[in-house]
């Protein structure tokens, strides 16, 4: 059989569309970066410590807490966080979506610039970077803050109940239940830590990829009874 | 049998530029999203979540582990999985179609080949040559092995693909920039360097053409021994002294066939049949 060279092309972009198309689907064409691990300062005082700066938007608070080791309940505090939002799913940039309304921005630039703070790392603030009262509430609290540094915030704080929170959709109803297709990743996801899983599998982290259901019925385990501990650990984090 | 002095289609070109903008476009869209500025309706996924190469260099860790090297994810194997696929069919034709950095080498090296002429491209002596041609297995095994023990992306610091799109966002190695400056630089002596003796995907894609089903198939009772098929190929494979086209480094730009330059109608093209073949071989 002879083939053009224009029904080659065609039938590869065929296979090469439909091929995605068939694995999104499936849930297998997942392009979310599995590594959230900011680079490190590469010289002077700070040298080896993670940066402020290289904090991404795509990154969850859960990261930032992981990676800066600012306690999850301060950036919630802090960034003036609804409590029906799942805070671990939080990413940085949706704080502009969910400030929409500020008349000044709150979005990464204030993670950064908080994160920067809380742990006496260096950053270059912009002028437009701003901090809600309750963050500032926490640094003074928590940290020695220069001279500078306190200027700056006078004119950059933003009071908690001037602003209105926005409904952002960081999740769903049924992201937030363990179903029989849910993964151990998903589990991690909805903000179980990796403890709390190994604490009620009994038993070392499996791979994230594998299935809870198809995890207990090969280790003979009662499927039920680890959805609703799962479950129940989630609705303490909600 | 009508020969004529033709050209390659412009249909691999449009196809060129249509990926190289959709691969430029998602990187440069990746780094707005990070800072909540992305342009909606348009992929904002990491360049090395849309690389299938990635899916080569995780399937270690994968299968032993089912977990993915740093930065990869499950996207990374399902394009390597459908890469391989159509290279099967049809050969490494995601080297010659679809891949931006071959593109861009290619695209320099008309200049090259404008202000070299005759020699651009036929720097190296034949003899070298032939062996520098497997330098790219050695850079395979490297980067298989080093990622596979070390779990993250070592190549990533002498990668020109993820330098050619991202260098400007201040994440690019320096070793990366200066692979990717010696690349086009290069370019302009020798068509596609960096696929010829370093792309470790290449590499892998390469195998395919010793099987793919959709093969490069000459006639030998029509072809009139021009050599203009051996002129046009960017690999400098010598079409016009085999059969059929089963040279490693060939990568499907087809520019060889009656379809483009060769000028004799039915005489170089891309078939399943081994009729023809075996009765001019035996």
């Amino acid at each position: 059989m002879k083939i053009k060279q224009s029904t080659m092309a065609i039938a590869v972009g065929v296979i090469l569309v439909g091929g995605i198309l068939a694995s999104g689907s499936m849930n297998l064409f997942d392009t979310s970066c599995t590594d959230k691990e900011p680079a490190k300062i590469s010289e002077g005082e700070f040298q080896g410590q993670y940066n402020p700066e290289e904090i991404k938007g795509s990154y969850t608070f859960e990261n930032v807490s992981q990676y800066f080791e600012v306690p999850i309940e301060d950036l919630t505090y802090a960034f003036n966080i609804p409590q029906d939002i799942n805070v671990s799913e939080l990413k940085n940039k949706d704080l502009k979506a969910l400030f929409e309304d500020s008349a000044f921005e709150i979005g990464n630039g204030s993670v950064k610039y908080f994160v920067s703070l809380y742990k006496g790392l260096p950053y270059e603030v912009s002028e437009d970077t701003y901090l809600f009262e309750s963050a500032v509430e926490i640094l003074k609290d928590k940290v020695n803050l220069s001279e500078e540094q306190v200027k700056y915030l006078e004119t950059h704080t933003i009071k908690n109940d001037e602003v209105v929170v926005s409904n952002i959709d960081t999740s769903t109803e049924e992201e937030n239940t363990i179903n029989g297709q849910s993964t151990f990743k998903d589990a991690l996801q909805l903000g179980i830590t990796e403890e709390k899983i190994e604490e009620i599998i009994n038993d070392d982290m499996p791979s994230d990829i594998i299935s809870i259901k198809d995890y207990c019925e090969d280790k003979g385990l009662s499927y039920s009874e680890i959805k609703g501990l799962l479950e129940e650990e989630v609705n303490k984090i909600n | 049998m009508g020969t004529k002095q033709k050209k390659e289609s412009k249909t691999r070109l449009i196809i060129q530029i249509i990926f190289f903008s959709l691969v430029g476009l998602i990187a440069f869209n990746h780094i707005l999203e990070e800072s909540g500025k992305a342009i909606p309706f348009l992929a904002s996924a990491s360049m090395h979540a849309v690389c299938p190469f990635g899916g080569v260099v995780t399937l270690y860790q994968f299968i032993t582990t089912g977990t993915f090297v740093q930065k990869l994810n499950q996207s990374s194997i399902v394009l390597m999985t459908i890469s391989l696929f159509i290279a099967v069919l049809f050969g490494p034709i995601i080297c010659g179609w679809i891949c931006p950095l071959g593109s861009v080498q290619e695209w320099i090296g008309k200049i090259g080949k404008k202000v070299f002429k005759n020699k651009y491209n036929n720097f190296i002596p034949a003899k070298l040559d032939k062996y520098l041609r497997y330098t790219r297995y050695g850079v395979l095994a490297w980067v298989v092995y080093v990622t596979a023990t070390t779990g993250k992306l070592i190549f990533l610091d002498v990668d020109p693909y993820y330098a050619l799109f991202n260098f400007y966002s201040g994440e690019v190695a320096i070793g990366s920039l200066i692979i990717l400056a010696i690349t086009l630089l290069i370019s302009l002596l020798i068509e596609r360097p960096w696929c010829k003796y370093a792309c470790p995907y290449g590499a892998v894609l390469g195998i395919s053409n010793l099987f793919r089903v959709f093969k490069i198939k000459r006639n030998p009772s029509t072809c009139i021994s021009c050599n203009i098929c051996d002129k046009a190929c960017p690999m400098n494979i010598e079409v016009s002294k085999v059969n059929t086209v089963k040279n490693h480094q060939c990568i499907s730009c087809m520019k060889c066939t009656s379809e483009a330059y060769c000028p004799v109608k039915n005489t170089v093209e891309i078939t399943t049949s081994n009729k023809e073949v075996k009765y001019n071989e035996n």
